[in-house]
């Protein structure tokens, strides 16, 4: 792997809630290009896996990189190369959707990411509209345009995409925008985790993904 | 391998304004409501003390903290606790942006409480018949209490963030970490259980000493002029602190969060709401005991609330001279109850969306109930009518 940097680094991570042990130690590594569908029943740890990724679940043993910055002593620097679309996107009351991708440019430092989100989104006039207005899918394509608008300067190699059922709610147009998004992002480098249903294979089967299977406890 | 031979560039954040960052949080009248109502509360109880100087002095000194601490969740809840910190938690944020996005409320809460405290202390101690003098010096008390607090307030999410993480087994941090929690939360977050007690405990104990300058120099004695020494060094602690306090929040920021949120979500136990009163779902409209039951669920502590207003409205109803302060604190109390109402409003297109193809109304279908309403304002009603009645016969 000289000369890259890997998106994903798990090292025996392990998560307990009281005496459930939710995941044990999970290893798995995310190279650049590659992507990773996680997989498993309900309760099988996929949301929490994510999570631990993500950095808003800590894990309490084990170890995890992404795009090369060790996740617990370099936040900062991990995060700017994390681009994570959580299951149900919160978005705020009181900001349009152009002023969410504002927001979204801003935390990554991509001063032109807003406009490339909104001409990715094509919403027209909608985007000026409070975004607590927009449909489920309308949503979910704001809030994964907002990972885009943080996608500026060498947007794939070493970045990690972490995306928590991305197709769930959004229409055939809109599936196919993502995808090509995600395609895009792989050509780049990029490595992505997807958490994805049976419904969502057509969608996901063209990424040629490697398929991460975590088991029920 | 994990290091990178090409690191990728990875540009400076440039941190969304925090006007922006506080948009995720918005906060409203929970950093005024119960602090009002407290100081409601202090207020006829200082009124009632009569014109003793150094039983209301005792009373200022056991009521500030506890003014103080009333409304302190709401005021610190921006820094670690709110849902925005988690949910912004991903992105590449310094802590310092959320830190200042949360400040902002912490500010106008504590600008609430002061104004409450101040407002309180001067009338009561005016009331009670105290000489001006005293009154000046008692809400000096309170004001010097309420100076060292705001000062030292941020230490209290700085230390929850520092504190709040996992430490190795070996360190006394993590020893501590499990001898004071006492099976009540993870390790991880016992620090949010003592943290705001002793926050303001510690302002309290700082404020004693100019305190003490100022009381002696109201009686008319010569105040040593170490004590001023000391108070001023206490000041100057505390707001030194404060100011520091930023540094170990963001040395635990992005830990603490998670864990206190886990915590949080062990805590509450299993999803099962609580029973409404049966009274209260009277009649067969289903919109009406949709709406009352997401008021009752929706409301901190309702039945507090509730039989904390009846109560109210029944003691100033039986009195014999009723009084504007009794009378300011059933009004206190009615808001209490009513409040939440703000947010009910704001769950209407919900239960329009929820109810919109359902055989109802149109106004139920439009997810509003006059008859809910009717319902949640008859304790108002009621006690409304017992502060008639006391006043009527007053007059």
């Amino acid at each position: 792997m000289s000369g890259t940097t890997v998106p994903l680094v798990l090292e025996a991570v392990t998560k307990r809630y009281a005496a459930r042990t939710v995941l044990d130690a999970v290893t798995l590594t995310v190279e650049p290009g590659a992507t990773v569908v996680l997989r498993g029943p309900n309760g099988a740890g996929k949301s929490t896996l994510l999570g631990c990724i993500a950095g808003t679940v800590i894990p309490d043993e084990g170890r995890i990189a992404i795009g090369g910055h060790d996740l617990r002593s370099e936040p900062l620097a991990a995060r700017a190369a994390l681009r994570y679309l959580p299951q149900e996107p919160e978005v705020p009351v009181g900001l349009s959707g152009r002023e969410l991708l504002g927001f979204f440019a801003d935390a990554f430092g991509d001063p032109g990411g807003a406009e490339r989100a909104a001409a990715f989104l094509g919403f027209g006039e909608a985007l000026e509209r409070f975004a607590s207005t927009y449909s489920v899918g309308m949503r979910r394509q704001l809030m994964f345009a907002a990972l885009l608008a943080g996608a500026g300067a060498g947007a794939g190699q070493g970045r990690l995409w972490v995306l928590d059922e991305p197709f769930a709610g959004v229409d055939a147009e809109g599936r196919g925008k993502i995808r090509g998004a995600i395609e895009r992002a792989l050509g780049e480098g990029a490595g992505v985790v997807i958490a994805a249903h049976d419904r969502d294979v057509q969608d996901v089967e063209p990424l040629s993904p490697r398929v991460f299977e975590l088991g029920a406890t | 391998m994990v290091g990178p031979a090409h690191a990728p560039t990875i540009a400076r954040p440039m941190t969304p304004s925090v006007s922006l960052l506080r948009r995720f949080d918005a906060r409203g009248y929970e950093l005024w409501l119960v602090p009002a109502l407290v100081a409601a509360i202090g207020g006829v109880t200082l009124a009632s003390a009569g014109a003793d100087a150094g039983v209301l002095r005792g009373l200022v000194f056991v009521g500030g903290p506890l003014l103080l601490l009333s409304g302190l969740h709401a005021r610190l809840d921006g820094y670690l606790h709110a849902r925005a910190r988690l949910s912004l938690l991903p992105l590449p944020l310094p802590p310092a942006r959320s830190w200042a996005a949360a400040s902002g409320p912490h500010r106008v809460g504590l600008g609430w409480t002061g104004l409450f405290g101040v407002a309180t202390v001067a009338g009561a101690a005016l009331g009670a018949g105290v000489t001006t003098r005293q009154a000046l010096g008692l809400v000096g008390d309170f004001a010097w209490l309420w100076l060292l607090a705001a000062g030292l307030e941020p230490v209290i999410p700085a230390a929850g963030a520092w504190l709040g993480r996992r430490f190795p087994e070996e360190r006394p941090q993590r020893r501590w970490q499990e001898r004071l929690g006492g099976g009540w939360t993870i390790p991880e977050a016992v620090v949010h259980l003592y943290a705001p007690a002793l926050g303001v405990g510690t302002a309290a104990l700082l404020a004693m000493p100019g305190q003490l300058w100022l009381d002696l120099w109201v009686d008319g004695q010569a105040p040593p002029i170490e004590l001023l020494v000391v108070g001023a060094i206490a000041g100057v602690l505390a707001w030194g602190l404060g100011r520091v306090a930023v540094l170990a929040y963001a040395r635990g920021m992005f830990e603490a969060v998670p864990w206190v949120h886990e915590a949080v979500r062990t805590l509450a136990g299993p999803a099962v709401p609580e029973e409404v009163p049966r009274w209260l779902l009277w009649g067969r409209d289903p919109m009406q005991h949709l709406v009352v039951r997401q008021f009752w669920r929706v409301t901190p502590v309702p039945g507090l609330r509730l039989w904390a207003l009846l109560i109210g409205a029944a003691w100033v109803g039986l009195a014999a001279a009723p009084s504007v302060a009794a009378t300011a604190v059933v009004v206190a109390l009615a808001s209490a109850w009513l409040v939440p109402g703000v947010r009910l409003r704001a769950l209407g297109p919900a239960r329009a969306r929820l109810a919109g193809s359902l055989p109802l109304p149109p106004s139920a279908r439009a997810g509003r109930s006059l008859g809910a309403w009717a319902v949640l304002g008859a304790p108002v009603v009621v006690a409304a009518a017992g502060v008639v009645l006391a006043w009527s016969r007053a007059a």
